[in-house]
């Protein structure tokens, strides 16, 4: 009998000792050895390139934070990896951008991956920037792909209802002109303040066939009292087409490419 | 008279060199040797009391295990039960690694990634406190730049601050919380 069940004792033992370590040692590899968070390293050098948006008489009412890195030619380009950018270095990239911005209550926009967005730093992200740039006003932005698939809805919504409350506003980058492309979005609407549209995706070539247009995004904004934003604004013929459907809020190469503000002179080397 | 008692001026010193008697014990002052001899004699019986079960104990189980040394007793009931409290120790000692292990790596995690990264305080709130008492004491005193030059100032009795005013301005706010 107690010789039983001092050999139960024994394999329990030896049983949680080896779950436990395995389980710690899983861990360890996981966050350490197999990290892959590229844009956490010191090493990538990273800038926040800023692009104006003005409104429909041409003042300017905000600017876009573009995320650039340093190549080995010292071009700056578009890092990939923007998911493993850590929030935290956003804060730091936001202030080396603040320090030469006009101190108005522009919006300053930023973008973010959804993983970001349901992450636990999110909280103290938005408080922490919002506290910085104020009177500036946060925008994150984010762009939904109608093929990746999101989960976490209701945590979604609960993160960015907080960032609101904070005084920061949610911006959905770059909608699409298909049904999917709606259908992706549809259940983030109450919570989002801004839509941008990109001229890119609505510029007809001959005979396609949109299944949703400027005008469609425009009535659905008003409808859900939701800003449009239209980018991507490269000539006079887009200029009077945004004119023509009463969008107030512009942004694109006829307002300003992106330059990079921490060094004035030369910063339009952007392609 | 002998013991631990001192005179009111090494006390004095004793205080100015910050060796202050905190305690006394007569064991270890002058004299008593009674007490010293019986006190010691008491102390070595107790750690004998301690001793000598872990011996016999020792012995007898390792004999069991080995045949080899002094047995004082044979019983198989009395090894198994050393068998089975050796293990419900390392039972025990297994648990309380895990846990404190598990709660060490919790709470580094929780430091390395929320503590040192992010401010646990609310910073809009902070702000906004700062902007709350610098409106109020430009509304009372002048503005900033007239508070830090001014060479004299004299306070008026209305311009006193009443107790917890600042706190009560942040209520009405509803900035207190950090």
């Amino acid at each position: 009998m107690l010789r039983d069940l001092t050999t139960v004792l024994l394999w329990a033992t030896l049983i949680l000792v080896a779950v436990s370590f395995i389980t710690l040692a899983i861990f360890f590899y996981q966050s350490r050895i197999r990290s892959n968070n590229y844009l956490a390293k010191d090493e990538s050098e990273l800038r926040y390139f800023i692009q104006q948006q003005v409104d429909s008489r041409g003042q300017v009412t905000g600017y876009e934070c573009l995320l650039r890195q340093k190549d080995d030619k010292g071009h700056w380009q578009l890092p990939a990896h923007l998911e493993t950018l850590p929030l935290q270095r956003v804060i730091f990239l936001l202030d080396g951008v603040f320090g030469h911005l006009p101190k108005v209550p522009y919006t300053l926009a930023i973008n973010l991956e959804y993983a970001q967005i349901i992450s636990p730093e999110f909280d103290y992200f938005v408080r922490w920037a919002q506290s910085r740039i104020t009177p500036m006003q946060l925008v994150i932005e984010l762009s939904v792909s109608p093929d990746a698939r999101y989960r976490h809805h209701r945590l979604f919504l609960r993160q960015v209802a907080q960032a609101r409350a904070y005084g920061a506003r949610m911006a959905i980058d770059n909608v699409g002109n298909r049904q999917a492309d709606l259908t992706a979005i549809e259940w983030m609407l109450p919570q989002t303040d801004m839509i941008k549209a990109s001229m890119r995706q609505f510029r007809k070539t001959d005979g396609e066939w949109l299944d949703l247009n400027l005008q469609f995004w425009r009535r659905l904004a008003a409808q859900q009292q939701i800003e449009l934003i239209l980018m991507g604004v490269e000539d006079d013929q887009d200029a009077q087409l945004a004119k023509l459907l009463h969008i107030d809020h512009l942004q694109g190469y006829l307002y300003g490419r992106p330059v990079d503000i921490s060094q004035p002179m030369e910063g339009t080397r952007e392609e | 008279m002998a013991g631990p008692w001192i005179s009111r001026n090494q006390w004095r010193e004793r205080v100015k060199n910050n060796q202050q008697q905190l305690y006394t014990d007569n064991y270890f002052a002058k004299g008593h040797w009674g007490l010293k001899i019986w006190q010691t004699l008491m102390a070595i019986l107790s750690w004998l009391t301690v001793i000598v079960p872990i011996v016999v104990t020792g012995l007898s189980f390792y004999f069991a295990l080995t045949g080899r040394g002094f047995a004082f007793w044979r019983y198989r009931e009395g090894i198994s039960e050393v068998e089975f409290i050796g293990v419900l120790i390392l039972f025990l000692a297994a648990v309380a690694l895990i846990y404190t292990v598990t709660m060490a790596v919790i709470q580094v995690r929780k430091r390395e990634r929320l503590v040192e990264q992010w401010p646990t305080y609310n910073p809009l709130n902070q702000r906004s406190r700062n902007q709350t008492v610098e409106d109020f004491m430009t509304a009372r005193f002048g503005d900033a730049d007239f508070r830090e030059h001014v060479r004299n100032y004299q306070v008026e009795p209305e311009q006193n601050l009443e107790t917890d005013q600042i706190q009560q301005l942040y209520a009405q706010k509803k900035i207190k919380e950090v």
